[in-house]
């Protein structure tokens, strides 16, 4: 793990060096865009469409567009200015249970871990948190964005969730068509609450997983293993075999005519119409309709 | 022993097949000629003009799997069939192909069976000394058929297999001496094709358009003294519209002021000469009196030089 965030949680008098570490990972396979003829991946060009031209990172500003067409621009500075003073410190404000917050608010854990020689007011911050049950609000700055968050006790650990803010959150009011004054048959409700009650059990999160992940990934070592994927069921084409044996069937069916002087053909026939319409010893004896299954069957993922 | 690449033997054209005891016919699988060179280790693939093949048929590598030498050199042709007979268009979307990734793709896609007729060298002694007979008999105690690998049977009755040939819509027969040696490198009467649809590798001289993408090609064949005399013209067979737009693009690039036919063809009017770089494999009915082709369609674009498109008729 690496640190995302260096400072400190102040509430009162006390103050508690800390680093911050992701708690959770995004574990989506990305893929690149890659131009199919060659192969290689595509690179991307900050273009300006007007001078038609490369557009440097030394050359870019931020720009807020006020008004259609119309930007204010900012440097870097400017904008760090603005951030909050208290920078590289995590503000205790409130002392909360965790049971008022809806996880609505909830953004991204991290944990924290005491630094340098934060030991000692780590562990006495951490103890009292856990024996009022008690969670902390503050307001801290990660990357020129403030966020409310909160601190709870995770395990032996400190951890803290970034949160939105109540006016990043949209009201329920704003979703279309939920229903108003529609009575339930109290029968259906009981039904309904025995189907739940059948189906609560403890939450154990090992019994899910990511099913489209471990099929993208199963997917991702067959290619690069090199073995081909059916995508869809591969069309069966008539085999050789088939071929083979029609050609057979159709010298036996000829069989009989075989010996028929007949009439002369163009080809000179000569002693080999009379012969047995077989195979020749000598070369094979033919199709075999025995097929060795050594071709891979690879798994249809799809 | 180093085993370097042999030129195949290859059978002459005829219209009277032969006919006697030493003498049995086996189908002529429309496919590409493929040798294959075992000697231990990775197996070679390499074709008739001696070009390496090896990447473009993963199926064919593990050599346990259908031929029991410790050292072998197999002749063949690969073949892949479309509804049921095989297509030389076909066997080339794999043939054609040398990115790695899109070989894998195709193997599923265009499956192909390597039609093996003969065995050149065996446990490490050349066998093409001795006769077809016993060459043929070394085969079947070699190879193992699989849905990849087959023999070509052998027919003693060499007109009713001509009939059957034309029944089923194949390319022909080969008519083959059993006594006979194999010549490396050689072409005679010991082997002997009779083909039910003709077919000849021309260079492509000119394009004809309609609605700005291209709808013919312009064919010719060098004589000996080198010029380039045309046959006729193609606009149907196997190429689809995309790639006669692609023919359409590449064109452009590839025109050029003078006629390189020596005769003037008969669809000139609107006609763009290119340079002869592209070689086209066509079926043809019969040569007209006028020495053009008569319903010439087109198979598919192949990798062989201009030059050895030669009117030797």
């Amino acid at each position: 793990m690496h640190t995302v965030w260096k400072g400190a949680i102040s509430f009162g008098l006390v103050h508690v060096p800390v680093k911050m570490f992701s708690a959770t990972e995004d574990k989506d396979i990305s893929m690149r865009y890659v131009h199919k003829e060659c192969g290689s991946p595509l690179s991307y060009v900050r273009k300006c469409p007007v001078c038609d031209e490369e557009v440097g990172w030394e050359e870019i500003a931020k720009g807020y567009e006020y008004e259609k067409g119309k930007f204010v621009l900012f440097e870097k500075e400017e904008l760090e200015q603005i951030t909050e003073q208290a920078n590289k410190a995590i503000a205790i404000l409130d002392f909360v249970d965790l049971s008022e917050i809806d996880p609505i608010y909830f953004q991204k854990t991290y944990y924290l871990a005491p630094d340098q020689a934060g030991g000692n007011a780590y562990q006495l911050l951490k103890e009292a948190m856990q024996q009022s049950g008690k969670i902390g609000i503050a307001k801290i700055s990660i990357r020129s964005k403030s966020s409310l968050a909160a601190i709870r006790v995770l395990d032996e650990c400190l951890a803290i969730e970034t949160m939105f803010y109540p006016d990043e959150i949209r009201p329920v009011s704003q979703v279309p068509n939920l229903p108003e004054n529609i009575q339930v048959n109290d029968k259906e409700l009981g039904m309904a609450q025995m189907l739940i009650e059948q189906l609560s059990t403890p939450f154990e999160p090992k019994k899910y997983g990511d099913d489209y992940r471990e099929r993208l990934l199963d997917l991702i070592e067959h290619k690069v293993a090199g073995e081909e994927i059916k995508i869809a069921p591969a069309k069966q084409e008539t085999n050789v075999i088939d071929l083979m044996a029609a050609l057979q069937a159709s010298i036996e069916a000829a069989k009989p005519v075989a010996t028929d002087p007949g009439p002369a053909k163009k080809t000179a026939r000569g002693k080999a119409k009379a012969k047995p319409a077989e195979p020749a010893a000598a070369a094979g004896e033919g199709p075999k309709p025995k097929r060795r299954k050594t071709a891979k069957k690879n798994e249809t993922v799809s | 022993m180093p085993l370097t690449p042999i030129v195949p033997f290859e059978p002459v054209m005829t219209d009277v097949l032969p006919s006697g005891e030493q003498w049995i016919a086996q189908i002529k699988w429309d496919g590409v000629r493929m040798i294959t060179y075992y000697e231990g280790g990775e197996v070679q693939l390499v074709n008739r003009k001696g070009n390496n093949r090896t990447r473009q048929y993963p199926e064919l590598l593990d050599i346990a799997s259908y031929c029991r030498a410790d050292s072998v050199i197999l002749d063949g042709e690969i073949i892949a069939l479309v509804d049921g007979v095989p297509s030389f268009h076909q066997v080339m979307k794999r043939d054609s192909l040398r990115v790695e990734q899109q070989i894998k793709a195709r193997v599923q896609q265009v499956p192909i069976v390597y039609m093996i007729f003969d065995i050149l060298y065996y446990n490490g002694e050349w066998v093409t000394g001795r006769p077809l007979r016993e060459r043929q008999q070394l085969l079947t105690e070699t190879v193992i058929p699989s849905g990849h690998v087959q023999l070509v049977p052998s027919y003693t009755d060499i007109p009713l297999l001509h009939d059957v040939s034309v029944q089923h819509r194949l390319e022909g027969i080969v008519v083959k001496d059993l006594n006979s040696v194999y010549a490396l490198g050689g072409k005679d009467k010991r082997w002997q094709k009779r083909k039910n649809i003709q077919d000849v590798n021309a260079v492509v001289g000119g394009v004809t358009f309609r609605d700005g993408i291209v709808n013919a090609l312009l064919l010719g064949l060098y004589t000996d003294d080198g010029s380039l005399i045309y046959i006729g013209h193609a606009g149907t067979g196997k190429l689809k519209v995309a790639d006669w737009r692609s023919i359409t693009e590449r064109v452009a690039n590839m025109a050029v002021k003078d006629r390189p036919f020596v005769n003037q063809p008969e669809r000139q009017k609107g006609a763009v000469w290119i340079r002869p770089e592209w070689v086209v494999k066509v079926n043809f009915l019969e040569w007209t009196p006028g020495d053009t082709l008569r319903q010439p369609s087109i198979q598919a674009f192949v990798d062989v030089s201009p030059a050895d498109c030669r009117l030797d008729l």
